[in-house]
């Protein structure tokens, strides 16, 4: 296994992939430059206004660009051939290219946190840092991104077209904007799972943060089903 | 007869109701350069693509060191070498990282990527970019990927195809040092039969997914020499006389047709048909280029040539 994401490491490493992790977090930073502070909450208002750009958009959006981009080398040039000659189980590539993904998706947060913390700190906020705040946050949003990566990574090993993967995340994505506001939904829906992981919770509101039903159903059910059908896929494709 | 290493017993592959390989045996043995010939879309590709396990097969069962493949690929696989069809890279790696990245598939030892480079000689292009390598570099990349692991059995499948005749060259002469040099068997799809008679010790020809001729290079060569057609009556009878003269014969119904003969051997089997009193009508030469015979055997399918008992 390590072998095997050392060298989907190497060959992913020399893409312009780095370009588009930091393309959300920037998105956010001017967002967050620009908004007032009010006075004590001033954390909790950046995460809401970054996080609202990061996750409601573009973090689900990128999972499937990174997914589409571990396949894309491989897609181009027969190395799906070479690939599935080599001694090497099916099922440990999908595996590989997955944690490749979450890796990207990793990174992908800690800059956008690191954004978000070093422009409320150029700006000088009061009161005390939210750790706890943040560390979710971050993690949530993370975890919320585990069944979208394993649902694009199957899309982007079954069709050989980059675009293939991005268009249905794409049109998966673009509901969150009615999804979330729905209370019933919402915490069933795959894509808005990175919205509500992320954002901090205000007063009352559904969002926010981890609520179990959401995990157990949106996030592991969706990771289970189409972590499964990827690797199936991945053990049919005749190449 | 060396070990076998490579067996297939009717390998099948069907494509909505078309049998893309039709009950091919193949027989591989250690130390051979087995030349698998056929025609475009004949299925030779199909029965490589099975060979690696990129391919399930619908019927039938492949052995490679005597074991089975559907039991145990990984072994089996890591004890191979392929560059199937067009040749397989990243274009945004150098030659040296394409080989990386498998090297640490294969667990191979990293001195070996300086040593598979130095066989295909790209040596000085390791550090550009393959997206600037021409399309002969780029199979010679493919050449030494497959090489990497160190393989016993080496699968290629038309790796002269789209190379020009120096590069067609250079890779003939690369394969043919392959048993005695590395030890390793080889097996080499074309479509040409005039490749392979310049490096296959054996081949095996297939044609609308069947396999029609397996056999060394040289019995096909054979088939090339001229033959000398007798026409005579009674050919049932001239035919037994022949043969228990010590004749190899062969032909139709109309000619008998005798395979390696001198003037003098013909000058006697005429004698001998003459003193049976068997009529001989006419008596003509017959000769076939290797092309001829490998058009006329894809061709019909099945054999056509005059004399082939074999």
């Amino acid at each position: 296994m390590k072998n095997l994401l050392q060298s989907e490491w190497l060959k992913i490493k020399k893409t312009r992939i780095w370009w588009l992790i930091i393309i959300s977090p920037i998105l956010a930073g001017i967002a967050c430059s620009a908004v007032p502070i009010p006075g004590e909450l001033g954390w909790l208002m950046l995460l809401s206004i970054g996080g609202s750009i990061h996750a409601l958009l573009f973090l689900p959006l990128m999972v499937a660009v990174f997914a589409a981009f571990v396949c894309r080398y491989e897609h181009q040039h027969n190395g799906w051939k070479q690939l599935f000659s080599m001694p090497v189980k099916r099922g440990r590539v999908f595996l590989a290219k997955y944690l490749t993904v979450l890796g990207f998706v990793f990174a992908n947060q800690v800059i956008f946190t690191s954004v978000v913390i070093g422009v409320g700190l150029s700006r000088g906020i009061e009161g005390e840092f939210p750790v706890d705040m943040f560390l979710r946050s971050f993690f949530g949003g993370w975890l919320a991104t585990l069944p979208l990566a394993a649902l694009t990574l199957w899309v982007a090993v079954v069709w050989s077209s980059f675009a293939a993967a991005v268009t249905v995340n794409v049109i998966l994505t673009m509901p969150n904007l009615l999804i979330v506001n729905s209370e019933t939904i919402a915490p069933l829906y795959p894509w808005a799972q990175p919205f509500l992981m992320m954002l901090p919770p205000v007063e009352d509101s559904f969002a926010g943060f981890i609520q179990l039903e959401s995990l157990l159903v949106a996030i592991l059910g969706g990771l289970v089903v189409f972590f499964i059908g990827g690797l199936v896929s991945i053990q049919r494709k005749a190449v | 007869m060396n070990e076998i290493i490579l067996q297939t017993n009717q390998l099948t592959k069907t494509f909505k109701k078309q049998k893309a390989v039709n009950a091919v045996d193949l027989k591989v043995y250690q130390g051979d350069i087995y030349g698998f010939l056929g025609p475009n879309g004949a299925g030779k590709t199909t029965t490589i693509r099975m060979l690696l396990g990129l391919m399930k097969p619908s019927g039938g069962d492949i052995k490679i060191f005597n074991q089975s493949l559907k039991n145990h690929q990984l072994e089996i696989l890591k004890r191979m070498g392929s560059l199937v069809e067009s040749p397989s890279y990243y274009e945004h790696l150098t030659g040296r990282e394409n080989l990386e990245a498998l090297r640490l598939l294969l667990q191979a030892p990293k001195a070996r990527i300086d040593e598979v480079l130095n066989i295909v000689r790209l040596t000085q292009d390791a550090d550009r970019a393959v997206k600037q390598y021409s399309l002969g570099m780029k199979q010679r990349l493919g050449i030494a990927a497959s090489l990497l692991g160190n393989p016993e059995l080496l699968i290629l499948d038309e790796p002269t195809n789209g190379l020009d005749p120096s590069g067609i060259q250079e890779i003939r002469e690369l394969i043919k040092t392959m048993p005695k040099k590395y030890g390793i068997t080889v097996i080499i799809s074309s479509h040409l039969l005039s490749e392979m008679e310049q490096m296959a010790t054996r081949v095996g020809i297939i044609s609308k997914g069947k396999l029609i001729y397996q056999d060394s290079i040289h019995r096909l060569k054979n088939k090339a020499l001229p033959q000398v057609a007798l026409r005579t009556g009674q050919v049932v009878k001239a035919k037994s006389i022949l043969q228990s003269a010590g004749f190899e014969v062969g032909g139709d119904s109309t000619f008998v047709t005798l395979e390696n003969v001198s003037d003098r051997e013909v000058a006697k089997a005429v004698s001998l048909l003459v003193e049976q009193h068997i009529p001989v009508y006419r008596i003509e030469e017959r000769s076939h280029s290797l092309e001829d015979i490998f058009l006329d055997l894809t061709k019909g399918g099945e054999l056509h040539a005059p004399g082939t008992a074999s």
